[in-house]
């Protein structure tokens, strides 16, 4: 029978009882090694991605999840011919679950999504975009003071995202840190690698740090999540 | 405004769920193949890398 998989765990890792994933199938264990397990659930054919799909990969992987063992998560879609294979292939890269396992026991992913509305709106986040309404410039030194302009605004953009990424990383509760643009829009994405230990303080900080910049940018925290964004 | 979600299924964290996992996570095999809409796509990597299979097999045709 096909497989298809979510998570890696320590071998033994308790299966919660009756647990199911993509479309109701009902998740396994299957042993890898003396020291890892992976969760797998039949399925008949490649698994179509949409809302209720995402949403019942990511309950098997968070119910993996407690203060102490943290899942590698994997990405939607692992598609397996068969139980052979899929170990197989989880075991090829063995040493590299191990570690990912170590690094995250103990931690979650918090997500946090800043909107910057003073800055660009367009796919480069240093290349802000131009109002399609704005006259291109009729002469030279119109054209050379827009460049000056542009370049202002983008030291300007550069400068924010950098106070950010410091302020959301300070006090040292962030075990590790990662920092995307949001294509299409003026988001930058920022995830958060968090001990469970420091999980109030972080929240209480995250909180604070929005209260304070409200106005100058719109935030949205998520979380616990599993550590999706920290497998690389 | 600043909030906490505490719960990953609550709506204003949808996007954030499908975005991690259909683009983040770890790849055990080379690829990943999802149907979308009846079109396969191929993940490639770990960089989220979209084609739609019939393109990959016109290739992998062409190159042969």
């Amino acid at each position: 029978v096909h497989l298809l998989a979510y998570c890696i765990v320590p071998a033994g890792h308790p299966l919660p009882p009756g647990i199911k994933g993509v479309s109701g199938a009902p998740v396994t264990s299957l042993r890898v090694d003396e020291d890892i397990d992976v969760w797998v659930s039949p399925s008949e054919r490649r698994p179509t991605a949409g809302v209720e799909a995402a949403r019942a990969h990511h309950r098997v992987v968070a119910a993996a999840m407690d203060t102490v063992t943290t899942p590698v998560p994997l990405r939607f879609g692992q598609f397996f011919p068969d139980d052979v294979a899929a170990v197989a292939a989880v075991r090829r890269e063995s040493r590299r679950w191990l570690e990912l396992l170590r690094r995250f026991a103990g931690h979650a992913e918090y997500g946090a999504r800043v909107d910057l509305p003073d800055v660009s709106t367009g796919s480069q986040l240093d290349e802000p975009a131009r109002d399609v309404h704005q006259q291109a410039p009729r002469s030279g030194s119109a054209y050379m003071a827009a460049l000056a302009q542009r370049h202002a605004a983008s030291a300007q953009a550069r400068a924010e995202r950098e106070r950010l990424a410091r302020s959301l990383a300070a006090d040292g509760l962030v075990a590790d840190a990662r920092q995307t643009a949001v294509q299409g829009t003026g988001a930058i994405s920022f995830a958060h690698l968090v001990a469970w230990k420091h999980a109030d303080a972080y929240r209480a900080f995250m909180q604070k740090v929005g209260e304070a910049d409200q106005g100058s940018f719109e935030a949205h925290f998520t979380g616990p999540w599993p550590p999706y964004s920290f497998v690389e | 405004m600043a909030e906490f979600i505490s719960h990953p299924d609550d709506e204003l964290s949808l996007s954030e769920l499908v975005n991690r996992v259909l683009d983040r996570g770890a790849v055990i095999s080379g690829d990943v193949t999802i149907s979308v809409g009846g079109v396969d796509l191929v993940y490639l990597g770990l960089r989220l890398v979209l084609s739609s299979a019939e393109t990959m097999r016109d290739r992998a045709g062409d190159e042969r």
